[in-house]
């Protein structure tokens, strides 16, 4: 990898993607606005190409799992938008299976909270849990590092990043978020629009779609994240297989029940199935659930789904058609994030 | 009568007990009405700080994991001077909780840290109670959480200690989890009102000694 694709990851979360100015529009009018700066402090762990190199080696590797039969990888595909759409819940070693569908890897260091249940505060320690999940990879730390210590390949790749002989639980979690940080998207025709470049501009439907988009989404899906990283209630019926009350298993407040993250909707269309149990596999069956099966007696739904979204046939096709403008193939095929080669 | 070979006459000792007689793990331990077996016994301290007679303040200890599996880990340091007052935390701050993966004492290595819900347990006990009726009762209290309203951190101030001596700091555990069994709690593993409430009462059983060895 050459050294122009390292300056722009290790620079672009941390400044590009910051200052890189998004156009706002609506019909009438065009304003500049900027990205938020991101929650992660940098200046604690910076990116490098070593540790960008041995976090995507550690990604990749079922090394991680106690049978070594699965990967972060295996619930995170990159051209799924590092979600996973082979089943609507994740699953781990020997089959077992979660109750939450995996999230998509996207901007994650604009993320204060991870997890559906907003239960991980912190994206270097967020790993841990999936390592030591029984239903997920059902590993120890110290196995881990029994392990990747007695490889000799990882203790080079180790003394390299870290200048250490002994390879640590910070040092395996801060390699794996190099890697993971840098999942960046921003490079969709949403973008591209925004920014004004020559050749790309929306439809008509796109346009209304645009519009209806933020007339009705984006209180909580905020552009540019397309997401506000909070936790609300949507008011989908609880699963009675599962049972899962999301946000209150965390804090032990009833007022949390059955809040769960909000996600990104960028690269939407290729981050299916949909929802926290991904019960739905159609983006038109999620349109369609906001617009019509909302239950507004739910004690629990956010506010801001109180006042049905009423969307005609047309303009359910319409916001769908702008959703997916969000897809943004330079990150979905990007080999640098692909699967280690050497 | 508090035990603990090689401590010298400096060295600030924490010492887990079941009414003032130190734990050792596996080990039966009686507080003359019922008795105690732990086969786990962990927990954080952090922010030890001691005030001279001069008034002047000097950070003792930031953190520490008095694991007592590995019994050496009851010994805090060595106080260079006498000292007028001590304060610690029982527990981790929040800082501690919210700044990601760290090493030492907090290396979620140690079995110490919540990858559901993020945070550290303060303090982890596990083992078997039995009451005057011979009743045997398995226990396991991982006690921790950081998030208001259910905080599980406790501040600790000793004012007044005797400037010649050089105190130890015990916990009897007896004072609360003998309550806390017969109130019906024998597992406790998640953030909330009943770890806030018991943390509360781990505050209140710790004490000051300044029995000699």
């Amino acid at each position: 990898m050459n050294r122009f694709v390292f300056i722009f990851i290790g620079i672009a979360s941390a400044f590009i993607t910051y200052r890189c100015s998004i156009l706002k529009t609506n019909r009438h009018d065009i304003q500049e606005i900027k990205w938020p700066k991101p929650v992660y402090d940098f200046s604690s762990n910076s990116i490098s190409q070593v540790g960008f190199e041995l976090g995507r080696k550690l990604f990749y590797d079922p090394i991680l799992s106690r049978d070594s039969s699965v990967s972060c990888a295996t619930c995170h595909l990159q051209y799924t938008g590092f979600a996973h759409v082979d089943h609507a819940v994740s699953h781990g070693i020997d089959g077992r299976k979660g109750t939450r569908n995996a999230p998509a890897l996207i901007n994650l260091s604009w993320k204060k909270f991870f997890h559906w249940d907003g239960g991980v505060n912190h994206i270097d320690v967020q790993a841990i849990n999936p390592i030591t999940s029984s239903l997920e990879m059902d590993n120890t730390l110290e196995e881990v590092i029994r392990r990747l210590s007695s490889n000799e390949e990882y203790k080079y790749l180790f003394q390299n990043v870290f200048s250490s002989k002994e390879i640590t639980t910070a040092q395996i979690m801060t390699a794996i978020t190099q890697f993971t940080r840098s999942l960046i998207s921003q490079n969709s025709k949403y973008d591209k629009v925004m920014r004004k470049e020559e050749g790309y501009t929306f439809t008509e439907q796109e346009k209304n779609g645009l519009q209806l988009f933020r007339n009705h989404c984006a209180s909580c899906h905020q552009e540019p994240l397309f997401t506000v990283n909070k936790l609300k209630c949507n008011g989908l019926p609880m699963n009675p297989l599962i049972n899962d009350v999301g946000r209150y298993a965390i804090t032990g407040n009833p007022e949390d029940s059955l809040m769960f993250m909000i996600p990104t909707l960028r690269n939407i269309e290729y981050t299916f199935p949909y929802m926290h149990d991904g019960r739905f596999k159609k983006l038109k069956e999620v349109i369609n659930y906001y617009c019509n099966e909302i239950d507004t007696r739910n004690t629990y739904l956010s506010k801001e789904l109180q006042e049905p979204i009423r969307l005609s046939s047309d303009d359910q096709k319409d916001l769908l058609a702008f959703l997916l403008t969000l897809t943004d193939k330079d990150f979905l095929f990007d080999p640098k994030f692909s699967y280690p080669k050497n | 009568m508090l035990s603990l070979s090689g401590r010298a006459q400096n060295d600030l000792i924490f010492l887990p007990c079941i009414k003032n007689e130190a734990i050792v793990l596996n080990h039966p331990i009686s507080d003359g009405v019922n008795t105690y077996t732990f086969n786990v016994l962990k927990l954080y301290l952090s922010n030890f700080q001691g005030k001279n007679s001069s008034g002047e303040t000097s950070l003792l200890m930031p953190l520490a994991l008095v694991d007592l599996e590995h019994p050496d880990t009851r010994n805090l340091g060595t106080i260079q001077q006498p000292l007028s007052s001590i304060s610690f935390n029982f527990g981790t701050d929040s800082l501690t909780n919210v700044s990601g993966v760290l090493d030492g004492p907090v290396d979620p290595i140690n079995g110490m840290y919540w990858a559901w819900n993020s945070g550290y347990i303060n303090l982890k006990a596990e083992g078997f109670f039995t009451d005057s009726l011979n009743n045997t009762i398995p226990f396991e209290f991982h006690i921790g959480g950081y998030l208001p309203p259910f905080p599980t951190a406790q501040n600790i101030t000793f004012d007044s200690l005797e400037n010649s001596k050089i105190p130890s700091v015990i916990l009897n555990m007896n004072e609360w989890l003998a309550i806390v069994i017969k109130e019906g709690h024998t597992n406790v593993m998640v953030p909330g009102k009943i770890a806030t409430e018991i943390s509360k009462r781990i505050k209140e059983s710790i004490l000051l000694s300044h029995t000699n060895e």
